[in-house]
């Protein structure tokens, strides 16, 4: 009955779900029947939800270097829009870009469209086929530049190489 | 001494946190359309759930307690981006406009 879950990908699964409960019950074992019942369910959704195969896996180096550009990144993106808020004049000109990517990777590509919505001035909304439209309110060529730049990082991340990069 | 100055610590990060809670409800207030309202959610949540955290994980003098709450901001992070993301997503195939300056 349903192999795809008694696979090293799921038992896989099963162990990283298994650890995040017991990092958020700080290490107790008394409700281990809620967190059995939560892990199953957690495992049984990504595994049909997330696209199977190789293509692409979380690099160690790509972490370390995407962290402090992602920590930075926020506090920039924080500090811009908390100005716009405050300020008597709110300084809003907003204009909706299309990016094209090279990412193939659906997965590289969903989560390239929900951190452009962490970086400043950006909100990554709809995406079409390799195509994000992105909410700028700091213009198109900003907007254009930093997910240039977000894309080769999350390449870098995901331990892609690119087509038609150098 | 040191614990001073820990304390002196956690209570900037925790006001620099609040400070961008404060700004992210304005800009909900303030802004005038739908996308430019997620812009101020997503991103003062980012930054200032960040800030809290960093203070309060100084104070919990335990490794696991601060990994819990940095998971916790993680969590946060990716839930409030998926929600902007279809939020906004919705709001653009439903044909709600972007709010354009004058």
């Amino acid at each position: 009955m349903l192999p795809q879950y008694f696979t090293r990908r799921a038992a896989l699964h099963a162990l990283v779900f298994s650890g995040l409960w017991l990092l958020l019950t700080g290490g107790d074992f008394g409700t281990w029947y809620l967190g059995a019942v939560a892990v199953a369910a957690a495992t049984v959704v990504s595994i049909r939800l997330f696209p199977e195969g190789p293509g692409w896996r979380w690099t160690v180096g790509g972490t370390v270097r995407f962290a402090p550009f992602f920590v930075r990144q926020s506090i920039s993106g924080g500090f811009d829009v908390a100005l716009r808020a405050i300020r008597p004049s709110m300084p809003l000109d907003p204009e909706l870009v299309e990016y094209e990517t090279s990412l193939e990777n659906p997965t590289a590509l969903a989560f390239m469209a929900n951190v452009v919505s962490l970086l400043p001035g950006t909100l990554g909304t709809e995406v079409k086929g390799r195509r994000i439209v992105i909410h700028s309110l700091v213009g198109a060529r900003r907007a254009t530049d930093g997910a240039r730049d977000l894309e080769t990082r999350v390449a870098d991340l995901f331990g892609l190489s690119r087509e038609g990069s150098a | 001494m040191i614990s001073s100055l820990v304390n002196i610590a956690s209570i900037l990060f925790v006001v620099a946190g609040a400070f961008f809670f404060l700004a992210g409800t304005v800009g909900l207030l303030r802004f005038p359309d739908v996308y430019t309202r997620l812009h101020s959610l997503t991103k003062a949540d980012n930054t200032g759930l960040g800030l809290v955290v960093v203070g309060l994980a100084i104070q919990s003098g335990s490794v696991l307690a601060a990994l819990k709450m940095i998971l916790a901001w993680l969590f946060v992070l990716v839930s409030g981006a998926t929600a902007a993301h279809l939020i906004s997503t919705t709001a653009l195939k439903g044909g709600i406009r972007v709010w354009r300056k004058e």
